[in-house]
């Protein structure tokens, strides 16, 4: 890194989101290194970062993990420069092994480790509480609670880094990460970029036997004077004067709280603490602030952190006061909060009764996402349908995390399982081992192949494993907002770089069975899905097809016109149905009255993958159109 | 100060994320403090989304507490009618017409007929404005040969004939001018006067 300096003009208010407020105050930090996976809700830090990198000076990638984007960082922090590291919760799990031993060598240029997680599963496949992390990792955690707050929280977590010697999670959730507010970035002299250098200390940067043991020593020593040492940052929050009940509040729940309070006018009869750090935990405040009110009302999002660690303060200090939260039953664990939750909460402690104002819920069924029109996957798994109908036994379909995990939508409705990332191959190789007596297939995207998909890969190929691997390549991580990955040909900064090709990548691993398709040729994909399942030991098929959506994009971009729509011809359609029920793409609609289907030329985009769903041929367009 | 919100719901690719920015943003130049929350995983693949706009000095957090919207503008009718209950009583309904059926509820008529929508969506609300806006984005996007969708602003646009909303068509105009370039300018325009040509029939 070049050491640079400049000096941002402010431009008064603007609105932007938490994640590129986040972004924005790392920038003003003076970072120096980003790299980060993408994630919902995460992914929107990382992307501001790099759209900025340029400018700002720093080096900015979409790494091909979390662990390694961990890597990447803590090296540039080990070298004294200012780095982070973006993911969303799930990812801190991969980075784990990174982090974990991470805590015990510490850092000495400041190094963030941005983590969004997903109170209410909105796009997750759990909702962990990332400051229960923080704590086995015993990395200190920062929690800020809206989009102002994330923009000085990202400013002051490399400070603290360096004061404490010490990674950082700063802390966010979907009602932050993806919150919009007008911030002011102020006229700010941005820090100029330092320039790497590693110091050698054996004892440090090798963590193994004795020097590992003393490394914990001197961890839990910090751990233990963190508090003090932070004095000076303004991490803590007091609202109110009244005595009748404390509420301890952290994170994004503090707004839910001010709202509550508010709302039902209780002002007077209450007392606001909210922690800006959840761990290590301010238990000097924490007593001070119980000795002064009745009984404490603890709410907080997720898991009852704040609240076990306050119960312990106040027995710890001696204090005959009732602790109330989730262990109770007041506040729900699982799931986001909302005003409502609280409120109802602070009612019952405090006795006030108040008639409900909202009527209940109509209940609809739900609308799930679909895959979109055009999109290859759609192709790729009716051309998978078709080849389930060929072979003897159903297989089992090991699933994996990307769009293609759609697969578990109607008209679908082929997935078996989903674990994590990776899980695909992984838990085929284990279905296959624990010795179930049918086919089993895994699939795995692009992306997920890249990030966690090459060791179950190899272990597959390595031990023998009688499993199918579909790859469903759409070179894109689309999910998340098609950021590039290894297979895509370019990086995060927009340079061109060597595509890595998936194909060459898993002849390498040892799967001699291999064969690539062209994803809308779902004839060839069920034709390649047959001679695969059926084949005795590792198999793979690579289905290539670029994400539609992307395509799209860029041809807008280039102004580039659209594809003629297809269409069914009326006479010809009998009304069967067949699109509707194997194939399901949003473009054809069911006409009631007319007892036919119809292309809406607004959606379709002209791939014409449909066309060979069409037992009658009713569906025409491009060449023969 | 009184606070308002305007919950804006409807499917995923139907450009809710941007109008509710469009909003935000034009309450946002008058230097009024707005915060928009978003659930937008199932964005652009045709699930359902919701934007909550909150308006006004005392607003903190991004989410409309439930039975206190005063606006519930919606994309898609059967959203309009998922997300009822965060309206307030006689709080304002807009809505487009154009109802999307997922493929299986088409074909087992899970969904009630969309003349009970209405009805309830009537039932619980001061007015409910019920908007062509799909039909005549199709119209305006062949007109200027655009592979763009503008029901958002035909929407919004039909939102500010309303006297009481906070944004009027002025102010839209304006951040409509500041958001497009020049060459989509003019379509997003008259996407606007489209809107409001709705209200006053």
């Amino acid at each position: 890194m070049g050491v640079t300096s400049s000096t941002m003009t402010g431009k008064g208010k603007r609105l932007m989101l938490g994640n590129e407020a986040i972004a924005w105050g790392a920038i003003i930090a003076g970072v120096d290194v980003a790299a980060g996976y993408p994630g919902t809700p995460a992914s929107e830090v990382m992307q501001t970062l790099i759209n900025l990198a340029n400018e700002y000076g720093h080096y900015a990638e979409w790494s091909v993990n979390e662990k390694v984007a961990v890597e990447c960082a803590a090296a540039a922090a080990w070298s004294g420069l200012r780095s982070i590291a973006v993911m969303k919760h799930l990812g801190l799990n991969v980075a784990a092994d990174a982090l974990t031993t991470l805590a015990y060598t510490g850092v000495r240029g400041g190094m963030v480790v941005f983590s969004s997680g997903d109170a209410q599963c909105h796009t997750s496949s759990n909702e962990q509480d990332a400051r229960v992390f923080a704590r086995f990792a015993k990395i200190p955690v920062l929690d800020p609670a809206d989009p102002e707050e994330g923009f000085h929280y990202a400013k002051m977590a490399f400070a603290i880094s360096e004061k404490l010697e010490l990674p950082v999670i700063l802390n966010s959730t979907p009602r932050l990460s993806h919150t919009s507010l007008a911030i002011d970035l102020g006229t700010i002299e941005k820090l100029p970029h330092r320039k790497a250098n590693f110091v050698d200390n054996k004892a440090r940067w090798i963590c193994v036997a004795a020097s590992a043991l003393e490394r914990h020593r001197w961890l839990n020593r910090r751990l233990t004077e963190a508090c003090d040492r932070l004095s000076a940052f303004p991490l803590i929050k007091r609202l109110y004067e009244g005595k009748r009940l404390g509420i301890v509040t952290n994170g994004v729940a503090y707004n839910y709280a001010l709202e509550a309070v508010e709302a039902l006018g209780i002002q007077k009869d209450v007392c606001l603490l909210k922690l800006g750090m959840s761990y290590p935990f301010p238990t000097d405040t924490i007593t001070s602030f119980a000795s002064k009110v009745d009984e404490i009302l603890v709410i907080e999002e997720l898991e009852p952190f704040v609240e076990d660690q306050t119960r312990i303060a106040v027995q710890k200090a001696g204090l005959r006061l009732r602790v109330q939260g989730k262990n109770e039953g007041l506040i729900p664990i699982e799931g986001e909060l909302n005003p409502s939750i609280v409120s109802t909460a602070l009612m019952e402690v405090l006795g006030i009764k108040r008639e409900g104002v909202a009527p209940p819920p109509f209940e609809l069924p739900r609308r799930p996402p679909i895959f979109c029109p055009g999109c290859p996957h759609r192709s790729t798994y009716y051309g998978l349908r078709n080849a389930m109908k060929q072979v003897s036994l159903r297989p089992l379909i090991v699933g994996d995390i990307g769009c293609y995990t759609l697969v578990s939508t109607y008209p679908f409705e082929l997935l078996d399982t989903l674990l994590c990332m990776g899980a695909g191959a992984g838990m085929a190789h284990g279905f296959f081992k624990a010795g179930l007596d049918r086919p089993i297939l895994a699939i795995m995207g692009d992306s997920t192949l890249f990030h966690s998909g090459l060791p179950p890969l190899a272990n597959i190929a390595y031990n023998n494993s009688n499993v199918t691997v579909l790859v469903l390549d759409n070179r894109y991580t689309a999910m998340t907002g098609f950021q590039p990955n290894p297979g895509t040909g370019i990086r995060a900064t927009g340079e061109p770089a060597r595509q890595l090709s998936i194909e060459e990548v898993v002849r390498s691993l040892g799967f001699s069975h291999l064969k690539v398709v062209l994803a809308h040729d779902s004839k060839a994909v069920s034709e390649a899905l047959v001679r695969a399942i059926t084949f005795q030991g590792p198999s793979i098929v690579i289905s290539e097809g670029t994400c539609a959506l992307q395509e799209q994009r860029l041809a807008a971009k280039r102004g580039k016109e659209r594809t003629a729509p297809f269409l069914v011809e009326s006479e010809v359609c009998t009304g069967c149905r067949a699109c509707l029920t194997t194939f399901g793409c949003s473009a054809i609609q069911w006409d009631i009255e007319a007892n036919k289907v119809t292309i809406n030329p607004r959606r379709c985009i002209g791939c014409g993958d449909c066309v060979v769903v069409c037992p009658v041929k009713a569906i025409k367009g491009g060449s023969d159109a | 100060m009184r606070e308002t919100n305007i919950l804006i719901t409807g499917i995923g690719g139907q450009g809710i994320i941007s109008a509710s920015y469009l909003l935000a943003q034009a309450v946002q130049s008058t230097g009024e403090r707005v915060i928009v929350g978003e659930t937008f995983g199932a964005s652009q693949r045709e699930g359902s989304v919701i934007s909550n706009v909150r308006i006004g000095s005392c607003v903190h957090g991004p989410m409309i507490a439930l039975g206190t919207a005063d606006y519930l503008i919606a994309f898609e009718p059967y959203e309009a009618l998922r997300c009822l209950h965060y309206l307030r009583s006689n709080g304002v309904v807009i809505a487009n017409v154009q109802p999307v059926v997922p493929v299986r509820d088409q074909l087992s008529e899970t969904y009630p007929p969309v003349d009970k929508v209405w009805e309830r969506l009537k039932s619980r609300s001061a007015a409910v404005y019920q908007l062509q806006a799909t039909e005549a984005a199709g119209r305006i996007a062949v007109d200027y040969q655009s592979r763009y969708d503008v029901t958002n602003v035909i929407i919004l646009g039909g939102a500010t004939a309303i006297d009481e909303f906070p944004v009027d068509e002025e102010l839209l105009k304006a951040t409509l001018q500041a958001r497009f370039k020049s060459s989509s300018l003019p379509m997003n325009l008259e996407a606007l006067e489209a809107g409001r040509a709705m209200m006053r029939r």
